[in-house]
């Protein structure tokens, strides 16, 4: 399903290695390196904030199915980021998901991870937490 | 805005880029050519494109001047140069903030039919690139690029859309802008001759003035119905206001009008109304009705979970991450033990899991978590009501235990495992830290940051108390630190729920009057099923307030020498961390903000010293740029220390001894107070409520069913409840804080106890609050 979505991932470092050109070494979040399916091409990111070992990272994508399988990789809220931009907490997770999200928001950090929580509020106290800020990103 | 730079690429001939004249500004400088080649101004295409296609080579080349603030506006035009676009790696691309070729952000853009995304921003810090966003979009040629630079954000529009855009600001340099082809770059590549740049601007920031015609802001015709005489109220509802560039760039930026409200009184002569609304006006009467309603209760949902993240990645994706399944038992707790302190035990829990096929065995390489069972892991403790979920503990595994019950019954052949988890007390007591000197700050801002830096999260409030002078008095565990402010303020630190590190100030508990409910041994839903009482176990009817005045003095004196002879080999650095001292060598530690280094000598060769202060310590720097060792001999390092006084201490007498029975002596030693007038504040405080030797209510136990709703009150009363007892001892209802909890599962049971705290009955002053603010009455003034 196209649109975009909020991830956690790892920070790698990417070697990029063209059929036409010597190889090269960046740092990029996780997502950079898979391709999504629909387009042939790696997905479209926004990475918002880092903590050198994680990232909170906004991406653009047809079919998200291979980032599912994608270690290192965590799709936050599993629903579209325009869905979560005025949603609570308790309206996007409930059960084990929402546990384990919690639990990720708690270990990075983040305190107030109740049901009634904006996910806007979440997503800002997340980046700052990664040492960014998140108002105002787009893809 | 200001226009800094603006090249149209206008020339007769051909002409070399460098020898290029811009509009505006003064030319272009290259910082990087490996082409063969170089950038020319095509007289045909009115554009910079390369002279050569030269692969594995690239150029990149700056405006001049550069710019002399770090915001600015970039907007250049992309157009086809000689050849058509392919699909190798043949970027080009605009670079700005770029203080060397280490540190810049750089806008690359890549043929369309490149396997990676078109349009890819980065930053370079300290020579590592970064991948910051990553877009691709259909090659539309000529097309007009804007970037937008603030520190607050870098946003790029193409053909006037916002393409991406990024908060990251780890370059804040003003730096130098410019185009690049080919190689100069993260990604590599060749240079060609198929993309040019057409029209290139760079436009300062500067003063904006800007003329609004009210006459824009226009309000459909309204209409009204009045009564003559009657105020009118007219309100402009909340506007935005937005404002556009010539070239349509939507300006990061609202203006934003506030609601205004005023009211007038007018006459029906005032108003043109154009039609009327209403022509009588008739009193509304609202009523309810009563109504038949069937109230049902919806069963209510509730779950333990226990996750411990194995993989060690902060985001619990192990799939054995969660082992609700396994739990046999499990029980923790947070907070205070015992009344009245500031500082809270160890954060414990004891999780025992199903271990018969032997995963959680750390010796059993067969396991799936082979490798990954040592200590330092994560585990929290939520439950979930209705599929919310709620924090409980959050702690760290210290050790992984496996045991094995003994043969009997259903339990034969069963095995376990035992995971010991502690909080971030021990992990403080372990770290030390050297406090620099603090002048006027409350707790909050000396303990937030040592806590931070850490990695605790914390929950602080703000201090009561300002500290005039704190710190530089030599390495101490971050426990210690902690311990010394909270104890001077009278305020709590303990680990909550959320596995954050609380910080409350001494007013915390004394302003919650709120109780959260009663317990009666004999009504209601919260009969314990187990109470520990004391008697006369707090009693201080004696108590000695030591604090510890401290100034900075006004001499420099000698904080430290060198003893023996120290060799630094050509080329070398060497980097020393000192302690510093009083009286030089006498062992009593020495903070100072500055050092300053003298008396210098060497029996061989020479070097650069410097030397920078931290705390009670200091760092020196020793540089030998010579061919030859240097040797020495002599060095010591000058600073004004901190002095700390002897101890001012106040002693204040309750009731007697014989008044009481008993002699209830208590020191106060508290390191980090220097202020006579809040030692004597805190030592009668003490005595008027720990002076009595009444009996009170130490802890109370629960056994309920763990269903969310018999444990209700088990889950919802937490560190800094105010709870009510009918104590069966006294007869009399007391009210106490929750300082303190533990709790344990085994299957259905949720068994916890909760420490408590005989609740401070004195209500004091707050200024204007009915039952708050008779002084003398219902209030005293406390500290």
């Amino acid at each position: 399903m196209s649109g975009a979505r909020w991830f956690l991932c790892q920070m790698i470092t990417v070697r990029l290695a063209p059929s036409d050109a010597p190889v090269t070494e960046f740092r990029a979040p996780a997502i950079s390196e898979v391709v999504d399916p629909a387009r042939g091409k790696p997905y479209q990111f926004t990475l918002v904030a880092e903590n050198g070992a994680l990232a909170l990272v906004l991406v653009r994508g047809e079919d998200f199915e291979p980032l599912a399988t994608t270690a290192g990789v965590v799709d936050l809220f599993g629903v579209d980021a325009e869905r979560v931009r005025t949603a609570r907490l308790g309206e996007i997770a409930r059960g084990p998901a929402a546990v384990r999200l919690a639990a990720q928001l708690m270990a990075l950090g983040v305190q107030r991870v109740g049901p009634e929580i904006p996910v806007a509020e979440v997503i800002n106290a997340l980046a700052a937490r990664l040492g960014g800020r998140a108002e105002g990103v787009q893809i | 805005m200001t226009t800094l730079f603006w090249d149209s690429f206008t020339e007769s001939t051909e002409t070399p880029l460098t020898s290029h004249a811009p509009d505006v500004g003064s030319g272009w400088v290259n910082v990087y050519n490996t082409t063969g080649g170089e950038w020319v101004v095509d007289a045909q295409l009115s554009a910079a494109r390369l002279s050569v296609d030269a692969n594995s080579t690239g150029i990149a080349t700056c405006i001049d001047p550069s710019p002399t603030s770090n915001e600015y506006d970039i907007s250049f035009t992309l157009v086809r140069g000689e050849g058509q676009a392919e699909s190798g790696t043949k970027p080009v691309g605009v670079f700005f903030r770029r203080s060397n070729d280490q540190n810049m952000y750089l806008l690359q853009i890549l043929p369309n039919a490149h396997a990676q995304n078109s349009e890819q921003l980065f930053v370079r810090l300290n020579g590592t690139w970064t991948q910051l966003a990553s877009v691709d979009t259909p090659e539309t040629i000529p097309v007009t690029y804007d970037i937008v630079v603030r520190d607050a954000a870098k946003q790029v529009y193409k053909a006037s859309s916002l393409l991406l855009a990024t908060t990251n600001n780890s370059v804040e340099a003003a730096g130098t802008i410019g185009i690049t082809n080919g190689n100069y770059n993260p990604a590599g590549g060749h240079a060609r001759k198929n993309y040019a740049f057409g029209e290139f601007a760079v436009s300062l920031l500067g003063a904006i003035s800007v003329n609004l015609d009210p006459l824009a802001l226009q309000m459909a015709p309204q209409s009204v119905a009045i009564d003559n005489q009657a105020p009118v109220t007219v309100s402009l509802a909340p506007a935005t206001l937005y404002l556009q560039t010539p070239t349509a760039s939507v300006q990061a930026g609202a203006v934003s009008v506030a609601l205004q409200t005023q009211t007038m009184t007018l006459s029906a002569a005032d108003l043109a109304i154009t039609q009327p609304v209403l022509t009588e006006l008739r009193p509304l009467t609202l009523g309810l009705r009563a109504q038949q309603v069937a109230v049902s209760v919806p069963a209510i949902e509730f779950s333990w979970y226990i996750l411990v993240d194995w993989a060690d990645d902060g985001l619990f994706m192990h799939p054995e991450s969660d082992v609700t399944a396994r739990v046999q038992r499990a029980s923790w707790r947070n907070g205070m033990r015992q009344a009245y302190r500031e500082m809270a035990d160890e954060a414990e829990a004891a999780i025992t899991l199903i271990n018969t096929d032997g995963r959680y065995s750390p010796d059993n390489s067969a396991s799936p978590l082979a490798g990954l069972l040592v200590p330092g892991r994560r585990v929290l403790i939520m439950y979930t009501l209705d599929d919310y979920p709620v924090p409980m503990y959050a702690g760290f595994v210290e050790t992984i235990d496996p045991w094995w019950q003994e043969a009997s019954g259903a339990y034969t052949g069963k095995m376990y495992v035992t995971l010991n988890c502690v909080g971030w007390k021990q992990a403080l007591e372990d770290a030390n830290v050297s406090v620099g000197l603090q002048y006027n700050k409350e707790a909050q801002a000396i303990l937030q940051p040592i806590l931070n830096s850490l990695g605790a999260v914390t929950d602080f409030q703000g201090g009561l108390l300002v500290h005039p002078v704190y710190g530089g008095d030599g390495t101490k565990r971050a426990w210690q630190v902690a311990e010394e402010l909270t104890a001077a303020e009278r305020g709590r630190f303990f680990q909550a729920r959320s596995g954050a590190m609380a910080w409350r100030n001494r007013h915390w508990l004394i302003d919650n009057h709120t109780v959260a409910g009663v317990v009666s041994y004999t009504t209601g839903p919260y009969k314990p099923a187990a109470t520990e009482l004391s008697g006369g176990k707090y009693l201080s009817n004696s108590i000695r307030v030591q604090a510890y005045q401290r100034a900075v003095t006004g001499s420099s004196e000698v904080l430290w020498e060198l003893q023996a002879p120290l060799e630094i080999p050509p080329g070398a650095t060497r980097e020393i961390v000192v302690s510093l001292e009083r009286d030089n060598q006498s062992r009593t530690p020495a903070g100072t903000t500055t050092v300053t280094v003298t008396g210098v000598e060497f029996a061989a060769g020479s070097a650069t010293i410097s030397a920078v202060a931290i705390g009670s310590e200091a760092r020196i720097t020793i540089t030998n740029a010579g061919i030859f060792s240097a040797t020495l001999t002599a060095m010591k390092l000058m600073g004004v220390p901190t002095v700390t006084l002897h101890p001012l201490a106040v002693e204040v007498q309750g009731e007697t001894v014989q008044e009481v029975g008993v002699r209830g002596h208590r020191v106060l030693n508290l390191r980090a107070l220097s202020s006579y007038d809040e030692a004597r504040q805190i030592a009668l405080y003490e005595i008027y409520r720990r002076g009595k030797p009444t009996g009170s209510i130490d802890r109370l136990t629960w056994r309920r069913r763990g269903d969310g709703v018999d444990n209700a009150h088990l889950l919802a009363w937490e560190i800094g409840t105010r709870i009510a007892v009918d104590n069966p001892s006294s007869g009399a209802r007391e009210e106490y804080w929750v300082i303190g909890e533990e709790h344990s599962i085994d299957g259905p049971v949720h068994e916890a106890t909760l420490c408590l705290e005989p609740a401070d009955t004195q209500r004091y002053w707050l200024l204007g609050v009915p039952g708050y603010s008779e002084l003398g009455q219902t209030t005293v003034v406390g500290y």
